[in-house]
């Protein structure tokens, strides 16, 4: 839109200043000269200033050249921008319906406000974004005034302060205002109390607010539940949970709080609640398995309460070993037994049980019980009672069955699958000789048994590394595989060693006898390992690796054998550094890497990974919609040369998910898996109370209103004015009239004034 | 009839008791440092025999002989320098043997034979543990330490004779690697030809010969189970035995 304005202008080269002093030397002469005139009869004085004082003009207008301009404007379009708040606190119900659908009535009426549109300035709708992007910002996005209808409160993430200075500009229309829609629960730099003000006045246009939501309501919300950033297996943790009550007749009222572990419930307490004020209740919990794991705290849905969606936390928490807990039975008091014992105290991240038996039902004793240090063999305790407590457990060159220990052996191999680890070394007393095979335990051995006794060889050998072994993290003595051959073969040679059957067909064979063969005519295996269930088990056919030690390289130096020892403990508890098959989550990439290598460890190429997704439910009370897991993971994919398959993470609705890569590596299944929280609107409704406060410090500038006031009348900027079009100048003094008049009535003013007497 | 509460623990078929070959098996090296020791091999099979009767560890049947210089001395981790009068200087390469055998891993037992009749082997076994160890030093084990009740409860390590009422040691890093007894325990084990016991045990007589047996075996026990009773498990049980009484 476009108009004409006309004005004086002069085209004197004369500065503001020399333009002011020629104006104040006029005035002063006209000044001089009514004082000059007033002993004149006033007809006569006013005749003579009058004309006197036309002479001055035109010679004002002859120095300061006037001219007259028309001039052609235009005002910038504008725009007025209404920014809803889509944010999850907005699907509260606010009398009868929800914030959200206030806040969109709202904004429906704000698009038909005569007040606020201008034939140049319109009014433009956007929302909040869902969450923020890659780089932490928030842009608003516009928001179709046709899609209204199918707008939902779902974002995880309300900034206002943060989401206006992302408001998008445009280069063709002015901001003339803001007009902001929200419940005000704001969980950035304005919610945090921090001054806004300067960042808002820079967006140059006023503020105006609208609170939606009756800040009178009623809930009960888990603010905080606070807890280490990781636990250790079998050791206390404590989740510090803080349970606030919003609104009245929550005074005195106790209500459970509740801790699940992947789903199972492993701690409950009680919260006594207070009106307005958060309470804190103690949670503890004992981790027995190390793993990853989603806990999650919830308070049963009550009556009358606002929503019952913040009344549950849900989140990831790692559960690591603070020490490898190992049990070592002994058969007899040996050095292969002292020597491992050595070991295994020295190392600080062991937490070490013994238990050796130092008589034989045939020894002879003549001393008292009270003369004798020995006490009696838990079998019960250790075997049934505890021995899920234990990461790893050593029966070297034991024999159970004088020791009633018959009907444990189940419950190792059931230990064994599901998850614990097992070492069999041997001795007289092991394998066959300590009646292993056919039992429980031997399911469970890389070798199988059922050689007639003495089912021992007594000639001292080198064991000889196999393929497999000399990659093998148990037996690789050096990075390099001939270095570690050559170590290998250096060894000390062992004493003698059990003989076994064969190895089972999914075990990994390490090292075997340079001559004796099994049942099959292969190598007999001396140093062999097995997956068995979710366990892995490790037997060695001699008891005299401690040979390696104390008689070692020539240099004197324990790092074979440490080396040996150290690799298999790390091995047999699974160290994620040994793992065949290693998953990813890389949240920033949103990428799920795996990398895969064979028995060996070296990569393996062409393995075929799958990927499947397993949602950890939420309590019952709190419902989870349906997922089509099955559909959202990603597709198999086969390993490169790297052995590395990457695969982008699925969009996944909120919740807690178990991610996992499966594969079959050197004819075994592999399997790795991660924990997924996906961030849901936790933090947006712990504190579901509208808080109109922040929405009057938001309104700089502006008026902060409520929904029921509606939009009408809101002040706005004007809109700016700018020249379109070149203007024209018309100059006054070069007119021969104007000269005329000038230069007459000064002629004139002097003849009088000599008719009058004056001379 | 406790002791029979204790043997109902253990029931069942015997073991075998034997190992993955003779060289698997316990053996006690008799040091020669050039000292007299007439006593050392009866003494060392009695042990063996009392070993295999009452233990279940599984023994040598007979005492092998070794010096620092024996390439073979890392085949025998327990070595006992048992005898009498003065010990010639170990040459340098001999001292390095023996002490990288005894920090790999190994345990010497010293076992004064001479009664402190005469002091020369006192004073040469003090000399040998100060070059081997010139920052650790002979000490006495205090009543609380392991080896008084790595199988039995002892009160006083007594042997032959009961000259001391402790037993000295050098430690490292924890572990004693050198034990040193001027009791002579191994006197009272030895037998002659015969197979009568070849010294008469004073002051106590028979009993105190049973004593310096379980001194001796309690030390096998230490070598091959180390601190195994000082573990957690075992303090209250043993506590309350000690409050009952002991020998």
């Amino acid at each position: 839109m476009t108009d004409e304005l006309t004005r004086i202008v002069s085209h004197a080269a004369l500065t503001r200043s020399a333009t002011v002093l020629v104006c104040l030397v006029a005035a002063a002469t006209l000044g001089l000269w009514a004082w000059s005139l007033r002993r004149m009869p006033l007809p006569r004085r006013v005749t003579l200033l009058a004309l006197r004082t036309v002479g001055m003009a035109t010679a004002l207008v002859v120095v300061l050249q006037p001219a007259l301009r028309r001039e052609r404007r235009a005002h910038m379009p504008s725009r007025v921008v209404v920014l809803v708040d889509e944010s999850a606190s907005m699907s509260l119900p606010d009398q009868g319906r929800s914030r959200l659908e206030t806040a969109l009535d709202v904004a429906k009426h704000a698009l038909e406000d005569q007040s606020l549109r201008a034939p140049d300035r319109s009014v433009e709708l956007y929302a909040l974004p869902q969450h923020a992007d890659r780089d932490g910002k928030l842009t608003p996005v516009a928001l179709p005034p046709q899609a209204l209808a199918a707008q939902t409160a779902t974002g995880t993430d309300t900034r206002l302060v943060e989401s206006l200075e992302r408001l998008p500009r445009s280069p063709d229309r002015d901001l003339a205002g803001v007009i902001v829609v929200s419940d005000g629960a704001d969980h950035g730099v304005l919610g945090s109390g921090a001054d806004v003000h300067d960042r808002l006045a820079a967006l140059d246009a006023p503020i105006h607010t609208i609170t939606v939501g009756d800040p009178a309501v009623r809930d009960l919300t888990i603010d905080h539940v606070a807890h280490d950033d990781f636990a250790f297996v079998r050791t206390p943790i404590s989740f510090e949970v803080e349970v606030r009550a919003i609104g009245g007749g929550w005074q005195g009222r106790s209500v459970p709080v509740v801790l699940r572990r992947d789903g199972q419930v492993v701690a409950t307490t009680q919260v006594v609640l207070a009106d307005g004020l958060p309470q804190k209740v103690s949670l503890r919990h004992v981790p027995e398995r190390i793993g990853e794991f989603v806990f999650d705290v919830s308070i049963p849905p009550q009556p009358g309460e606002l929503t019952p969606r913040n009344n549950l936390s849900r989140f990831p928490l790692r559960v690591v070993r603070d020490r490898v807990r190992v049990l070592q039975v002994c058969g007899r008091p040996s050095w292969d037994e002292r020597f491992l014992r050595s070991l295994l105290k020295r190392d600080p991240n062991i937490d070490l049980v013994s238990f050796f038996i130092l008589r034989t039902p045939n020894s002879v004793e003549v001393a008292s019980t009270d003369e004798l240090s020995l006490i009696q063999f838990p079998t019960d305790e250790l075997f049934r009672q505890s021995l899920h407590t234990f990461d790893l457990v050593v029966l070297q060159n034991f024999d159970f069955g004088p020791y009633q220990m018959g009907i444990y052996l189940p419950e190792i191999r059931r230990y064994v699958e599901e998850g614990g680890a097992l070492a069999m070394l041997g001795g007289e007393l092991s394998f066959d000789g300590g009646g292993w095979a056919n039992t429980a335990v031997e399911s469970v051995l890389p070798v199988e048994l059922g050689v007639p006794a003495p089912a021992i060889d007594t000639h001292a050998v080198h064991a000889r590394l196999t393929t497999a072994g000399k990659t093998h993290p148990l037996t690789a003595l050096a990075l390099d595989v001939d270095e570690s051959a050559r170590l290998f073969a250096e060894l000390p040679a062992l004493d003698g060693v059990n003989l076994v059957r064969r190895a089972r067909s999914d075990a990994t064979v390490l090292a075997v006898h340079p001559t004796l063969l099994d049942a099959d005519h292969q190598p007999l295996p001396i140093i062999a390992v097995r997956e068995a269930g979710k366990g892995r088990v490790l037997t060695v056919g001699s008891d005299s690796t401690w040979r390696w030690a104390f008689e070692g390289p020539a240099t004197g130096t324990r790092r074979p054998y440490e080396r040996f020892w150290e690799s298999a403990i790390r091995w047999l508890v699974r160290d994620p550094a040994l793992s065949l098959l290693r998953l990813e989550l890389d949240k920033d990439s949103n990428q799920a890497h795996v990398t895969a290598v064979g028995p060996d460890y070296q990569p393996i190429s062409g393995a075929k990974v799958e990927f499947s997704l397993e949602r950890i439910a939420d309590p019952e009370a709190f419902g989870s919609a349906p997922v089509d897991l099955a559909h959202l993971a990603p597709e198999a994919g086969a390993t490169d040369e790297r052995g590395h398959v990457d695969r982008a993470l699925p969009p996944l609705p909120e919740g807690a998910y178990r991610f996992v890569a499966t594969s079959t590596l050197g004819g075994r299944p592999a399997r790795d898996e991660k924990i997924l929280v996906v961030a849901g609107t936790e933090r947006e409704l712990a504190d579901p109370v509208p808080r109109p406060a922040l929405m009057k410090t938001l309104a700089v500038g502006g008026e902060a209103r409520t929904a029921s006031q509606g939009t009408s009348g809101l002040a706005l900027r004007p809109p700016r004015e700018v020249r379109v079009a070149a203007s024209e100048d018309r100059p006054l003094w070069t007119s021969p009239l104007t000269l005329f008049v000038g230069f007459g009535a000064l002629a004139l003013a002097w003849w009088l004034g000599r008719r009058w007497g004056r001379r | 009839m406790k002791w029979l509460l204790v043997m109902a623990m253990i029931v069942g078929t015997a073991s075998a008791a034997f190992a993955l070959g003779d060289a698997d098996r316990f053996d006690v090296a008799l040091l020669q440092l050039g000292q007299v020791d007439t006593d050392g091999p009866s003494a060392v099979e009695r042990l063996g025999w009392e070993l295999e009767k009452r233990t279940s560890v599984v023994v040598a049947p007979h005492a092998v002989s070794t010096t620092p210089s024996d390439p073979q001395l890392r085949r025998h981790p327990f070595l006992v320098l048992h005898g009498t009068g003065a010990l010639p200087p170990l040459p340098e390469q001999g001292l390095d043997a023996l002490r990288a055998h005894l920090e790999a891993g190994g345990l010497l037992f010293i076992d004064a034979a001479d009664g402190m009749v005469d002091d020369a082997f006192d004073r040469d076994v003090r000399t040998l543990t100060r070059r081997l160890f010139p920052r650790a030093s002979l000490a006495p084990l205090p009543a609380e330490h392991v080896l008084y009740k790595t199988f039995y409860l002892i009160g006083a390590p007594l042997g032959r004779v009961a000259q001391d009422r402790v037993v000295e040691a050098v430690i490292l890093d924890g572990r004693a690697v050198i034990l040193y007894s001027r009791n002579d325990v191994y006197g009272a084990l030895a037998r002659d030809k015969l197979g009568a016991f070849s010294h008469n045990i004073e002051p106590g007589g028979e009993p105190q010969r049973e004593l310096a047996l379980r001194v001796a075996l309690n030390i096998v026990m230490y070598a091959l189970c180390l601190d195994y009773k000082a573990d957690q498990v075992h303090v209250p049980f043993l506590l309350q035995r000690r409050r009952t009484g002991g020998p």
